[in-house]
């Protein structure tokens, strides 16, 4: 998801960069001071999530944790990962300056989305009910990522695709995983800091 | 004998572990290219940031005037090979799936001309004869001390690539993180100055 430089067309590129723009300039205008240290502390999760790859048996994973920041921040989500996109991209060259903007959106736009999908269930008071809106937050929006990834690969070229299908099944197992960490770490938070659930 | 059903909490963590051993490998992964000349080939060698190499990716190899001289595809070793081109200065780009792509460059043709030019400049003024008897000599050693000093370096560079494609280190995620503090620290700032402005 972290698309490199030098692959997508300009108004691919541009468009995402306007996208980003407004998503980050309304989530900043929506983050109040209260916010703030979770913004932060939510940003540094997902920066060092989605660059640690946990070598499970064969193969190794990474988190990308964008449900878990969209139920938690809301608009928010969106200055939160371009943040730390913008470092990965100056420290370590993952993905790239000219395509901050579009891998910002691709991983922001899904956290809003399960905002405002699951923002209820997560915060009720049924304990099944809020783990398995959890379970879906973090597995719908790893979905939808990839699928804008694939959507941005597919607007610049339509060699750059392989099978829809076929990435989306090789990546079920992240997505499941996902969506169990950030149940499991929703429910923790409801648990021993509710509040930070509220947005 | 009775079948013990395993608990809710076991039960999900053995649905875990399944599910990690069928993750995919090549899974939104930093991905990297090598390029390197070893007698006379150029090799190409991609790797993703955890190490894995990359197989069957598309490699395109272009010269100093961005024309395309060769495409190929990478191994079952992550590894394509291909005889040094008479170009100077190699950009090789490696594609792989989902918007990963890696480019590096190498000198090719500068190792060859220097090869070729170096015996003109300083062949010792002697007799024609001794002249062409040197300058067989001559390419004899200099073909050795070449092989040489591969065999030499070899185990170096392989240490240099293996640095390269080292993942990020502990005190580069530290400074991210102290990068993140630090920006909340500024908006909080302005923040704090536009409602107080308000």
């Amino acid at each position: 998801m972290h698309i490199s430089e030098g692959i997508l067309s300009p108004p691919v590129l541009l468009a995402g960069a306007s996208l980003a723009t407004a998503g980050v300039a309304y989530g900043l205008k929506k983050m109040d001071m209260e916010s703030i240290p979770k913004v932060g502390v939510l940003s540094s999760a997902f920066f060092v999530a989605t660059l640690i790859h946990v070598p499970v048996g064969p193969s190794s994973i990474h988190l990308v944790l964008n449900g878990l920041m969209g139920v938690m921040l809301g608009w928010a989500a969106f200055p939160a990962i371009m943040i730390a996109l913008a470092l990965q991209a100056m420290l370590f060259q993952y993905g790239g300056f000219t395509t901050l903007g579009v891998n910002t959106v691709n991983m922001a736009a899904p956290a809003v989305i399960c905002y405002y999908l699951f923002r209820g269930a997560v915060r009720s008071e049924g304990a099944k009910m809020a783990a398995a809106a959890g379970f879906a937050c973090g597995f719908v929006s790893l979905t939808l990522s990839i699928l804008g990834g694939a959507a941005s690969l597919l607007l610049t070229q339509k060699a750059f695709l392989a099978p829809v299908k076929v990435v989306l099944v090789a990546h079920l197992p992240v997505m499941a995983i996902e969506g169990l960490v950030t149940a499991f770490v929703l429910a923790f938070l409801k648990k021993v800091r509710p509040e930070t659930v509220e947005v | 004998m009775k079948v013990k059903i395993p608990s809710p909490p076991a039960a999900a963590c053995m649905f875990l572990v399944l599910l990690l051993a069928a993750a995919h490998p090549a899974y939104a992964h930093k991905m990297m290219a090598f390029a390197y000349i070893e007698g006379g080939k150029v090799h190409v060698e991609g790797y993703f940031a955890d190490g894995k190499k990359t197989i069957d990716s598309l490699v395109e190899v272009f010269d100093e005037e961005g024309a395309k001289i060769l495409e190929g595809k990478t191994g079952p070793q992550g590894v394509f090979s291909f005889p040094a081109p008479a170009a100077a200065r190699l950009r090789i780009v490696l594609t792989g799936s989902m918007g990963h792509r890696a480019e590096c460059f190498v000198q090719a043709g500068e190792a060859q001309q220097e090869r070729g030019d170096a015996p003109a400049r300083s062949a010792p003024v002697l007799g024609p004869q001794a002249d062409e008897e040197t300058a067989a000599g001559r390419e004899y050693l200099r073909e050795i001390v070449a092989q040489e000093i591969d065999r030499k370096l070899a185990p170096l560079l392989q240490e240099i690539r293996a640095l390269r494609r080292s993942g990020p280190s502990v005190s580069e995620i530290l400074g991210g993180i102290g990068y993140v503090i630090g920006i909340m620290g500024l908006i909080m700032y302005f923040k704090a100055r536009s409602s107080r402005g308000s």
